[in-house]
């Protein structure tokens, strides 16, 4: 929100001078100390909150940590982190730097990016947590969208755009973004996408946009004028094709993937999309799909990102907020995640440092899951979401 | 301390409250206008959301205006006119949202009405019925829903007028039903209706709750739109979504002009001393239509509330289950609950004693129902961050007695003043002072006026989504920002039973308010 405060007391200049060195004396503790610190803490844990699972998992956290370090853990549930984000930018510029409204977020790509930017977050604290050992850093987990985390945020989960189609009503399954397109000729009103700016949406136009330029390196960097225009060139002329196809004739999208799920359950849709690989097998668990449903992937891969939690740099409780980001790494915590019954949000850990059944735990996958060999495409580097967006909604976004 | 001190106290108070009318355009200093509205206009979306918003918001007050007069002028001097009026607080009490969450589970996509129809062969997969790219379906939703305020507010203004006599002498001339409607009863309620009518306009114009649920998608209205602008990363984008709210602003003046000019525009001129015939009696239909499909999406969220799993084309769900109601969590019915009863009761102690002070200006006080609620949403974070409040219950209380304030003040200011006199003077001849006679003779004489404004207070606060969410930073759920989580969460089971809960709410707080004298003085039938 761009609300300038009122007054600015001097006092605050004052506060803002001092932040570093208290935060530098910071680090320096131990963990047990950190701990010390944490017992009697309230940590408000801002996280989207519109699943039930994944408020359920999140309760089940916080009643763990209460008992295991005495840390209270509220979870304040948000639909947008961009608006948390915000939030804690107001706090920051009215000179808030040490009582803010957000202990801990989940987080990742350009919200990340945002809060790195402007000076939003804590020093670096995520490679000091006891379990960041247990980590699997053979995924993408010391990046997020191509800018370093720099220890400013923990892993959480792991996430890979699928697409979930029910056998009896598609038989051949699109292998690449033309094939794609060639089902929509034969099948038009029938494939859709969410609307721009949903998350789901830009990963998807990303996906479209790896697999038409081939996965072109530019995408990886920072994004300049000239790059943009050469690459996304393809993906203009294709969704250009693309779009009289879709469902409505793409005058109107889908809200979110929700309503994707729920026209794709009723047979209005052939496929639904979810940046969740275990999706599919959650949703027919709860009855939201119908049985029979499968997930599958593109042959080149499909795009898949690393989610985070992060303390902002004027939070209350950082201690607590580390010590709950620790108990989200832990093996008991990332299998229950995991667990199809509780949320089935991948692991972030290295089956290869758990021991025996656990291991087991960790590997195994649903029948309706995206298949485990789905190849992994990294996320483009951050700065090409916007330009992205924009461009697209200044091209479709008045609906005609 | 004295009445006089509590009074004065109570006045600044509510003067505090008030203070975000002020303050709504402090934001505005700031921005560099010439390049933001330059963009706003480069923007693509705007146009297209101007468009949406102004069918959704027109529309809707025409809706309003003539499903009240066709329900008025079928109804009245029949058997069935006080039946309906008996029904009116309960159709009032029904949420905003919750009526629109019962027409998208109709309505959507492969909806219940779909399935229905489905064995006919109708298809029609081409004509959109919720989210409608011109918002068609969001203002005949907000228009019934509001038919039944003006409805309201006409009965009251009849039950003051002579309609009656009227009515005969112009039927024993020979002139039909709708003639006698249209030329006589039309004509002198219109100037009345126009307060009620630019509270409509603002409400329509700005609330983001239906909206979201029937609105246009592709772009939304403009109210969303500045709403999801204002919580933009991009800070150029934020000051974009504040020019909007200033748009809302602006077109709110050209609603009240136009409402304003209503009564003149409408005018049916001199009659011409033709009898038309009697016009087959549609509205009674019409009423029965209207009141079942309300009937009707009570069922469906009932049903979608215990049901597992529900595919198209199945007219009743394929498994039942409980889950919905045990995933219901408690907290944002204890904060419904709590910030409903507390911002009324507190709403009621104001508004008497502003009222105690007899003032003869008081109007003001409604001032928030005819601005729209987004740049007052935005006033009340400026104050909120001056003041250094931290975002919870307490903060989303100061915002929700904005809103419930003034509607407290229109249901017991005509009740004050219609106190008799000589019933006061009586017990002032008996030696009662300020204080007592306040306590022992105008709170009794007031019951019933008081446990309506109880129960539209909680109603009011019960309905609040921007200012819970804004203010609240989201730390404090009620029902109605649960049920909106519902909606964008996606799953119909859920929503079905939040959404239910939510209705039940306001019906039982209605319920209550209506039986309260009746408990309060079981003796005394007359205050019933």
């Amino acid at each position: 929100m761009m609300i300038r405060p009122l007054l600015r007391a001097p006092l605050y200049v004052f506060l803002f001078a001092l932040a570093p060195t208290i935060s530098q004396a910071q680090t320096s503790l131990t963990w047990d100390s950190i701990q010390a610190q944490a017992r009697g803490q309230t940590v408000y844990f801002n996280a989207w909150g519109g699943s039930d699972a994944i408020n359920r998992y999140i309760e089940w956290a916080a009643d763990q940590v209460e008992e295991q370090a005495g840390v209270d853990v509220e979870l304040v549930k948000i639909t947008d982190a961009s608006a948390v984000v915000t939030r804690i930018a107001t706090e920051v510029n009215a000179g808030n730097t040490d009582k803010g409204s957000v202990d801990l977020i989940w987080v990742n790509g350009e919200n990340f990016k945002r809060l790195k930017q402007e000076d939003l977050l804590a020093e670096p604290w995520a490679a000091d947590l006891p379990n960041a050992a247990l980590v699997d850093y053979k995924l993408p987990v010391t990046t997020d969208f191509s800018i370093p985390t720099d220890g400013q945020e923990s892993p959480w989960g792991g996430a890979q755009l699928t697409l979930i189609y029910h056998p009896e009503r598609l038989q051949r399954l699109p292998e690449n973004a033309a094939e794609f397109l060639t089902l929509a000729e034969e099948n038009p009103g029938m494939l859709a996408y969410p609307r721009v700016p949903d998350f789901h949406a830009t990963s998807f136009l990303k996906q479209l946009l790896l697999d038409l330029s081939d996965e072109d390196p530019a995408l990886y960097q920072p994004v300049t004028p000239e790059a943009f225009e050469r690459v996304s060139a393809s993906l203009w002329s294709y969704l250009d094709r693309l779009h009289p196809l879709l469902w409505r004739e793409a005058k109107a999208f889908p809200q979110g993937i929700a309503q994707m799920h729920s026209l794709f359950a009723d047979g209005a849709l052939l496929m639904s999309l979810s940046f969740n690989p275990n999706d599919a097998a959650n949703l027919v668990r709860t009855g939201t799909l119908p049985e029979g449903v499968r997930s599958f992937g593109f042959s080149r891969g499909m795009l898949g990102n690393i989610h985070f939690v992060a303390i902002p740099r004027n939070a209350q409780a950082k201690a607590g907020a580390k010590v709950f980001a620790n108990f989200l790494l832990s093996p008991e915590a990332q299998l229950r995640k995991a667990d199809l019954n509780v949320w089935g949000d991948p692991s972030v850990l290295d089956p290869s440092k758990l021991e025996g059944p656990r291991r087991m735990q960790l590997i195994s996958r649903d029948a309706a899951a995206l298949p485990a060999d789905t190849p992994w495409i990294a996320e483009p580097h951050a700065s090409w979401v916007e330009p992205l967006e924009q461009a697209w909604l200044e091209r479709y976004g008045d609906g005609r | 301390m004295s009445l006089k001190a509590l009074a004065i106290a109570a006045l600044l108070i509510t003067l505090a409250l008030y203070l975000p009318t002020l303050t709504l355009l402090a934001p505005y200093q700031e921005l560099h206008f010439g390049a933001l509205v330059q963009q706003l206009f480069l923007s693509s979306e705007v146009p297209a959301a101007l468009l949406g918003t102004l069918v959704s918001t027109l529309g809707s007050l025409v809706v309003a205006l003539l499903l009240s007069f066709i329900f008025i002028g079928a109804l009245i001097f029949t058997p069935a006119y006080s039946r309906f009026v008996g029904q009116l607080p309960l159709l009032l009490a029904i949420p905003h949202l919750a009526f629109a969450v019962g027409l998208y589970l109709l309505l959507s996509p492969k909806g219940w009405l779909e399935r229905l129809l489905a064995p006919l062969g109708l298809n029609w997969d081409g004509l959109p019925l919720v989210q409608d790219s011109l918002g068609v379906t969001l203002a005949l939703a907000l228009g019934i829903k509001e038919s039944w305020f003006l409805c309201w507010i006409i009965w009251a203004q009849l039950e003051r007028q002579h309609f009656a006599e009227q009515y005969l002498i112009a039927q024993t001339l020979g002139y039909s039903r709708a003639q006698i409607i249209w030329s006589t009863l039309v004509p002198q309620l219109l100037p009345k209706l126009r307060w009620p009518l630019l509270a409509v306009a603002a409400y329509s114009l700005s609330a983001v709750e239906m909206a979201w649920v029937l609105g246009p998608t592709h772009p939304p209205t403009l109210a969303i739109l500045a709403w999801n602008w204002l919580l933009d990363p991009d800070p150029v984008r934020r000051q974009l979504g504040l020019v909007v709210t200033l748009c809302l602003m602006l077109l709110m003046l050209v609603l009240i002009s136009i409402i304003w000019m209503l009564p003149t525009l409408l005018r049916p001129g001199q009659p011409s001393g033709r009898r038309l015939g009697a016009l087959p009696g549609l509205g009674q239909p019409l009423l029965k239509g209207v009141l079942g499909v309300h009937v009707l999406i009570g069922l469906l969220l009932l049903l979608w509330s215990f049901t597992q799993s529900w595919f198209y084309p199945q007219l009743l769900p394929g498994k039942w289950s409980l889950n919905a109601w045990h995933s219901l969590a408690i907290e944002p019915l204890i904060n419904a609950l709590t910030l409903g009863f507390s911002t009324a009761v507190a709403a009621i102690f104001l508004v008497l004693l502003v009222l105690e002070m007899s003032f003869r200006r008081t109007g003001w006080m409604l001032i928030p129902l005819f601005l729209p609620v987004l740049p007052l949403v935005v006033g009340q974070y400026q104050l909120v961050l001056w003041a250094e409040l931290q975002p919870g219950w307490f903060a989303v209380w100061l915002a929700h007695m904005l809103w419930v304030l003034p509607y407290v003040y229109l249901v017991l200011r005509p009740a004050y003043q219609n106190l008799h006199q000589d019933q006061l003077l009586c017990a002032r001849t008996f030696g009662l002072g300020p204080a007592a006679l306040l306590l022992r003779v105008k709170v009794p004489l007031l019951l019933r006026p008081l446990c309506a404004a109880l129960a539209l207070g909680f109603s009011v606060s019960l309905a609040q989504y921007l200012p819970t969410i804004f203010i609240g930073g989201g730390r404090v759920d009620t029902l109605t920002t649960e049920t909106l989580t519902r909606f964008a969460g996606g799953d119909k089971r859920l929503l079905g039973a939040q959404t239910l809960v939510l209705l039940l709410l306001a019906f039982s707080v209605y319920v209550l308010a209506q039986r309260l004298p009746r408990i309060l003085y079981p003796a005394r039938e007359a205050m019933h």
